[in-house]
Order: C-alpha cells, then sequence, then structure tokens
C-alpha cells in the first residue's frame, strides 16, 4: 500500500526532469539557431566535405571506392564539429549571456545536458549530411572518371564510425571550452592537437595511439593499429570525455558565473 | 518580497561583502545606491543564484533563486546591458530566454511592444545603441511577467525620454502590487524614483529605510550620501 505513492511520486518527478531537459534543449537549439557562425560552420562543413572529396577522388591515382576517399577527408572535416562545440559555448561569455542563461535555467546540470543534446542533435545532423554528400560526391566522380569499383557490397561501417568520431571530437571541444569559458584557447588548443600534435607525434611514437584523435580514427579506419581496435579505440576517446567533462560538469557547478 | 539576510562574499583575502542585510517589499521601488565597487552588483548577482555567498543568505519569498521552479516567471532580473550575444537577433534572444524559461510565444512580441523595440526585433544586437540594449535586457526581465523586478543600474546609456520611460514603468510596476529593487550609482535618479533606499559603501550596508527617512538631516539624498558613506572629502 505504501508504495504505491511513493512509485506515483517518482514517475511524476522523473516526467517533470523529462519536460525540463526537453525545455533546455529546445532554448539551446534556439540558441544556436540564432548563431550565424553556427550555421556558417555547418553549412561550410558540409560543403568541404563534398569539395574534399570531388578533389581527391580526382586526384589519387589510386582511388577507387568512395568509402576510402570519405574517411580520408575526416582530418579536415573534424574542424567542423570543433568549431560548432567550441562556439556553443564560448558565445555564452562574450557579452556576458551566461548571466541571461543560467538566470533562466539555474541548474548547472539540466543547462550542461540541454547543452550537450543541442550540441549532439545539430552535430550529428552536419556529420551525416557531410558524409553522405562526401559519398555522393566521391562516387559520382569515380564514375565519371569510370574508376568505380567492380559494384562489390557497400559496408556502411567506416561511413557510419566517421560520423560517430566527428561528433565526438566536437563532445570533447565542448567539454573542454566549457572548462576553459572562452573561444580561443579551446580551439587553438583542440586544432593543435588533432592537426598538428597528432600527425607529428604518431612519427615519432607509438604511443601517439592513446591520443584522443588517433584512437577515435580507429572508428573509421579500424585496422591501422596493431594494439588498438575500433572498440577498444572508441574507448579510448570515450575515457578522454569523461575525463576532460567531469572537470567541466565540477568547474560549472561549483565556480561563480 | 526579497530578503537579503547576513551575506558575506569573499575574493581570497578580499572581502567584498560583509553582512549585508536589508528587504525590498512589494509595492514599493527599493533604490540600492553605492559608489561603483561598493558591492551592488555582487549582491545582486548573489541573490540571482548566478554567484554563491561565502555566508548568509538571499531569498525570494523564502527561497532561493535556484530553487524556484520557474524563476524568469517570479524574478525578471537585467544585469549589465542586453546580456545577449552580439550576433544574435533581439527577437532570437528572447526566443530561447521564453524557452528556456516556461514562457508562451506570444509575450515575445509583447515585450518588444511594451520596450518600444517592435521595429528591432530582427536586428543584430551588434547594431544596437547601448539604450536599445538596455531596452532588450529589461525585455527579458519583463516577458515572464514576474512579481519582482531586479535591475543592475538600468538607466544606464538611456537617453532622457528612456529615462522618463522606465521611471513610469517601474512606477507601475510596484504600484500594481510587484517588488522593484534597482541600483544605481546616480543619485538624481533615484531620488526621483524610490521608496525606500538602502546605501552600500565598501561592502557593508551604512543605512536602510524610507527615502525621507535616510535623507532626513540633509538638504538632498546627495548630501545625505556623501555624509553617510564618508565618500566626501
Amino acid at each position: 500500500m505504501t508504495t504505491k505513492p511513493t512509485r506515483t511520486a517518482a514517475v511524476r518527478l522523473a516526467r517533470t526532469a523529462a519536460v525540463r531537459l526537453a525545455r533546455t534543449t529546445a532554448a539551446e537549439l534556439v540558441k544556436l539557431r540564432g548563431l550565424p557562425a553556427i550555421l556558417g560552420t555547418a553549412l561550410g562543413t558540409v560543403v568541404t566535405g563534398a569539395f574534399l572529396a570531388v578533389a581527391l577522388a580526382s586526384s589519387a591515382p589510386t582511388a577507387t571506392d568512395a568509402t576510402d576517399v570519405v574517411t580520408h577527408t575526416v582530418l579536415f572535416l573534424q574542424i567542423g564539429p570543433i568549431l560548432i562545440g567550441v562556439l556553443a559555448v564560448a558565445t555564452e561569455y562574450a557579452g556576458r549571456q551566461i548571466a541571461t542563461t543560467l538566470t533562466a535555467t539555474p541548474n548547472r546540470r539540466l543547462l550542461l545536458a540541454g547543452k550537450a543534446a543541442a550540441y549532439l542533435i545539430v552535430a550529428t545532423a552536419t556529420s551525416v549530411t557531410t558524409i553522405v554528400a562526401g559519398l555522393a560526391a566521391a562516387q559520382l566522380t569515380l564514375i565519371a572518371r569510370d574508376r568505380a569499383a567492380e559494384a562489390r557490397e557497400f559496408d556502411p561501417w567506416p561511413a557510419a564510425g566517421a560520423v560517430t568520431y566527428l561528433v565526438l571530437i566536437g563532445v570533447l571541444a565542448l567539454a573542454l571550452a566549457t572548462l576553459l569559458r572562452s573561444l580561443i584557447p579551446p580551439l587553438v588548443g583542440m586544432l593543435t592537437v588533432v592537426l598538428v600534435v597528432s600527425p607529428l607525434l604518431s612519427g615519432y611514437t607509438e604511443h601517439a595511439r592513446w591520443l584522443p584523435d588517433r584512437a577515435g580514427g580507429l572508428l573509421y579506419l579500424p585496422t591501422t593499429d596493431p594494439v588498438l581496435g575500433a572498440r577498444t579505440g572508441t574507448i579510448v576517446l570515450l575515457t578522454w570525455i569523461a575525463l576532460t567533462g567531469s572537470a567541466a560538469i565540477a568547474a560549472f557547478r561549483s565556480r561563480d558565473a | 518580497m526579497l530578503s537579503i539576510s547576513g551575506l558575506t562574499k569573499r575574493h581570497g583575502p578580499r572581502t567584498v561583502l560583509s553582512d549585508v542585510t536589508f528587504q525590498a517589499r512589494p509595492g514599493r521601488v527599493t533604490g540600492f545606491l553605492g559608489p561603483n565597487g561598493a558591492g551592488k552588483s555582487s549582491t545582486l548577482r548573489i541573490l540571482l543564484g548566478l554567484d554563491r555567498p561565502t555566508a548568509g543568505t538571499a531569498l525570494i519569498d523564502g527561497r532561493p533563486y535556484r530553487k524556484l521552479p520557474d524563476p524568469i516567471r517570479a524574478v525578471g532580473s537585467m544585469l549589465d546591458g542586453s546580456g545577449a550575444h552580439r550576433s544574435r537577433t533581439a527577437r532570437n534572444h528572447l526566443a530561447w530566454v521564453a524557452r528556456a524559461g516556461g514562457v508562451p510565444k506570444r509575450r515575445i512580441d509583447e515585450v518588444l511592444d511594451q520596450v518600444g523595440l517592435a521595429g528591432a526585433g530582427r536586428t543584430r544586437v551588434g547594431k544596437f545603441s547601448l539604450g536599445m540594449g538596455q531596452r532588450l535586457g529589461l525585455a527579458a526581465a519583463l516577458l515572464g511577467e514576474p512579481a519582482a523586478l531586479v535591475l543592475d543600474e538600468p538607466v544606464n546609456g538611456l537617453d532622457p525620454e528612456g529615462i522618463r520611460w522606465i521611471r513610469g514603468l517601474l512606477r507601475g510596476h510596484a504600484d500594481a502590487g510587484g517588488t522593484v529593487l534597482l541600483s544605481s550609482h546616480l543619485m538624481s535618479e533615484v531620488a526621483e524614483i524610490t521608496d525606500d533606499l538602502v546605501i552600500i559603501a565598501g561592502g557593508r550596508i551604512v543605512a536602510t529605510g524610507p527615502l525621507t527617512e535616510v535623507i532626513a538631516g540633509h538638504a538632498t539624498l546627495e548630501e545625505a550620501f556623501f555624509a553617510l558613506t564618508g565618500a566626501d572629502r
């Protein structure tokens, strides 16, 4: 008899929490939509993806497979979700919008959850569109060059892995920006790691495989490392996200706005 | 009713607020007066749940801001201008605030109209003058039709017509039973608009009470202010 009201209360509490998360996520989506820089980045990433796919498919002498072409463009395409992740947070601290944000949603954890959810929606849409556009552009170019491989079974996993990687590397950028509450340091930090440190370091030491982008890259290039595979590589990237994310959540909750 | 009680805030060795206590009552406009750096913004930021106090409480009808179920429908606030990112439009700014606060969409047009920005909804905030930014900040504060208004330096950047307008707006809000707490360092503005006065200097409250009582014994509010804060040479 006594468990019934408790359960009803728990259900009501869960429902309230779900409604609040939906509301906060919707607000964060409206916020992202209102920033020309976010729209520009999303559009620019899709266009760049198609453009790079065409360029690579028409110039690489050995290119015969669209998936192969597209996975080689991810190195550059990741700039898109990294920018989206950093901008989603950094714009809060330009012009002190953060005070408005926190007066409307004083619950820090709820706010970060809504922000992350809105990022995931925008980044997933952008990444899926970019990879699909890249595959189509590469395939059409290969057909035009008469280089398209014999109709063999299309393996969707590397493309899905590329989408997942793009979304996840941006989550890391979002977490880093939340920790540093600024634009330039997290942006430069992320881009330096993925575009400079990681390629350079991998020439010197095999330990470079533990870097977030190297490990996460195994999502779409699964057989390139003797130690890590797609699954273990993803776990390494998720660990980077969990560590940075926990530090970011703890800092965001404890410090003054 | 806004109740600030025993509020203390330290940043490392520096004490920003010490034992700040006062109330802002419904039906009254309470002016929070003090020189720059006296602790006005720090107090309001704690009241709005943005910063944490080292000690003491700041309550809205008995609850801390962070515990209010729909905060912007209980307290409308403006700190430091528009509080909007410069690259969005005024309408987009109000749209996300409304969404986050559970306020119906129709309020966006209503408040834009109310603050005199009806024609500027599609203008980007970066193109706004200081006064227009201030009006947008007020629009966001009014969005949730709150009973209490907490405004940090609301007349900053407003032209004479704007100052007259905000005076009417705040008077009307208090006369309708609402609570208004506004900070300022401009004495003439405060004297014209407030019923109750709270004077802060160096992080301590030096006087509170109805305007007439605080001024009693001095020719003007300005004289009273300098006598109380000891800022006069």
